[in-house]
């Protein structure tokens, strides 16, 4: 549809039910069964989704396990806890989940900290943005690791078992996942680990991990 | 028929006898009964509980949101109401605050965005305040999903006459709230879903950009061929790129032609391009060069043939927006199938060996 002013190209969609609106003129349309759509106006253009992908589902993204109750730890005795993101970006052309942390593991009380886990033995071997082997139990802190479950979109630095890396602190971000092109249900599994020393003040330590899944542009 | 309960619940118990029901039945059939009764009443329960509705998992959080992506080219003055939704597909209520996060592309090129903390590399590093989501008339900041519920909103964005010309990205994040907790050694995980917004606010200046690195492995055994088409757009505002790549023999023929996806390439920015066949996971072709998208750490664009030989011509046709300017540009690759020629090879000093043994039997006789 079309004249001198505009060009209209659209789907006949049903899910979302609007109007797309600049200065001169007014459209309706509606959204959510055949596509993405073009809207294109005297004094402006718009794309909504993806023009190349004709899924209209919705970026989906989500996570169980968001409570992460480490109980009770006992010095030199890491705490294992797992939550499990699961990830749908069928009407979008790859994605990256970021993750990052509010603050170390803290008592608010005090501001006593389980700091982030360097990892190595014999010095630091992981960093926010670097896996490294963290396997001894005399080695402190907090960090985590990635499995794949479903697909391969996992930090591919997690290479075995033993390697983690701390969360980066916000306001900076750090991708776990990262999905290059289309997909359903990709999932993965989300280690935490927790290893503190004796002199380790007592408390109850807590803070927030943010994971945000955002489609690549 | 009229029971006596305390009579039942003796003979139960077996303190009382049976004539004191007024039943003509015996202990054991009465037993028998209240067990089968007892299993039927268990498997009705059972059948119930199945067929109620999944209780509410508070330790999930599963979201959706379209679209996933706005691309606005505008002027100014404007006021755009763009609409979209929130979907929450747990069993419980989700509330969720609302923000917007201005990035920047990942120098990778493969379209990954850094998260910024701040508007001051803006051109108007106030514009994120003429940009909010409303629910009908009222502008939020956060919001509740009922189970299930799926929730139409508007983006908006009011422009005065006077506002800063050139672009500005944003993510715009619905986050899922976490509670205080003061009981435990725990962490909570918030869950955050987003839509990425890319606004050039014009006049737009002239397209205009370049092909970073068109290239292939110089020499192949076999395909598919992994492409690597690296564009810079050097332009004010971010430019849709649509083009493809054509493959012709030794003859000139032409072979092959890879589609390549209209992907946006942000201002100042490069960007690998991909092939138009990884957008489309369930198509046959995918299967054929699934395998070569899982080699590759970077983006490629991917010719899926398998059985190459000699030398080819691969002419790169781009073009960075509908008005161009466009740009070509040629490389040639060489296609060796060693598995294939070791086989004929050997194949034939097997056939020179046997003809030359039948020769020489030949003039013995």
């Amino acid at each position: 549809m079309s004249n001198d002013n505009y060009i209209i190209q659209m789907g006949n969609l049903n899910s979302i039910a609007g109007a797309p609106t600049g200065s001169g003129f007014e459209l309706n349309y509606t959204v959510g069964q055949t596509g993405p759509g073009l809207y294109t106006g005297a004094n402006f253009k718009v794309r909504a989704g993806f023009q190349y992908i004709s899924s209209i589902i919705p970026f989906r993204f989500s996570l169980t396990g968001n409570f992460i109750d480490f109980g009770s730890i006992d010095p030199t005795f890491p705490v294992l806890r797992s939550s499990t993101l699961t990830i749908s970006n069928g009407s979008a052309f790859g994605y990256q989940v970021t993750a990052f942390q509010n603050h170390n593991l803290r008592v608010d009380a005090t501001g006593q900290e389980i700091p982030p886990t360097a990892c190595g033995d014999l010095g630091p071997s992981c960093t926010p943005t670097t896996a490294g082997p963290w396997t001894s139990s005399l080695t402190y802190g907090f960090g985590y690791r990635c499995d794949n479950v479903a697909g391969a979109d996992c930090d591919s630095q997690f290479t075995n078992s033993t390697y983690f890396k701390p969360f980066i602190s916000s306001p900076a971000t750090a991708i776990v996942m990262n999905g290059v092109n289309v997909g359903r249900n990709k999932q993965a599994k989300i280690t935490y680990k927790v290893n503190i020393s004796g002199a380790q003040p007592a408390g109850l330590y807590t803070n927030i991990i943010n994971y945000i899944a955002i489609p690549k542009f | 028929m009229k029971i006596d309960l305390i009579a039942l619940i003796n003979l139960i118990s077996k303190k009382a006898p049976i004539s004191k029901l007024g039943l003509e039945i015996s202990l054991d059939q009465l037993e028998i009964r209240i067990i089968r009764n007892l299993i039927l009443l268990i498997l009705i329960s059972l059948i119930l509980s199945l067929k109620s509705p999944t209780v509410a998992n508070a330790q999930s959080v599963d979201l959706g949101i379209y679209p996933p992506i706005f691309q606005i080219q505008t002027v100014v003055p404007n006021d755009i109401k763009l609409p979209f939704f929130i979907e929450n597909f747990q069993d419980a209520s989700v509330p969720l605050s609302i923000s917007l996060r201005p990035f920047m592309a990942d120098p990778d090129g493969n379209g990954n965005i850094i998260l910024q903390n701040d508007t001051s590399s803006f051109p108007d590093p106030f514009l994120p305040q003429r940009i909010q989501v409303s629910d009908g008339k009222n502008s939020i900041q956060s919001l509740i999903l009922s189970p299930k519920q799926k929730k139409s909103l508007i983006l908006e964005i009011n422009l005065p006459g006077n506002e800063a010309k050139g672009d500005y990205y944003f993510s715009l994040i619905f986050s899922s709230d976490t509670q205080n907790v003061n009981d435990a050694n725990a962490s909570q995980a918030s869950v955050g879903i987003a839509s990425n917004i890319l606004l050039s606010v014009g006049p737009l200046g002239e397209t205009k950009g370049y092909i970073e690195d068109f290239s292939a492995p110089p020499l192949v055994t076999q395909g598919p061929i992994p492409f690597t088409v690296k564009v810079k757009n050097t332009s004010d505002h971010f430019i849709t790129v649509k083009g493809d790549i054509v493959i012709k023999n030794v003859f000139g023929q032409s072979i092959g032609k890879v589609e390549l996806l209209p992907v946006n390439v942000l201002a100042n920015t490069l960007r690998r391009i991909p092939d138009s066949i990884q957008a489309d996971p369930n198509s046959k072709d995918y299967q054929k060069i699934k395998a070569e998208i899982d080699k590759n750490d970077s983006t490629v664009a991917i010719w899926p043939e398998k059985f190459l030989v000699g030398p080819y011509t691969a002419t790169l046709t781009l073009a960075l927006s509908d008005s161009g300017p466009l740009y070509k540009k040629d490389i040639i690759f060489f296609a060796f199938p060693t598995e294939y020629l070791l086989g004929i090879l050997i194949i034939i000093i097997v056939v020179i060996f046997i003809v030359s043994r039948v020769r020489q039997k030949a003039r013995e006789v």
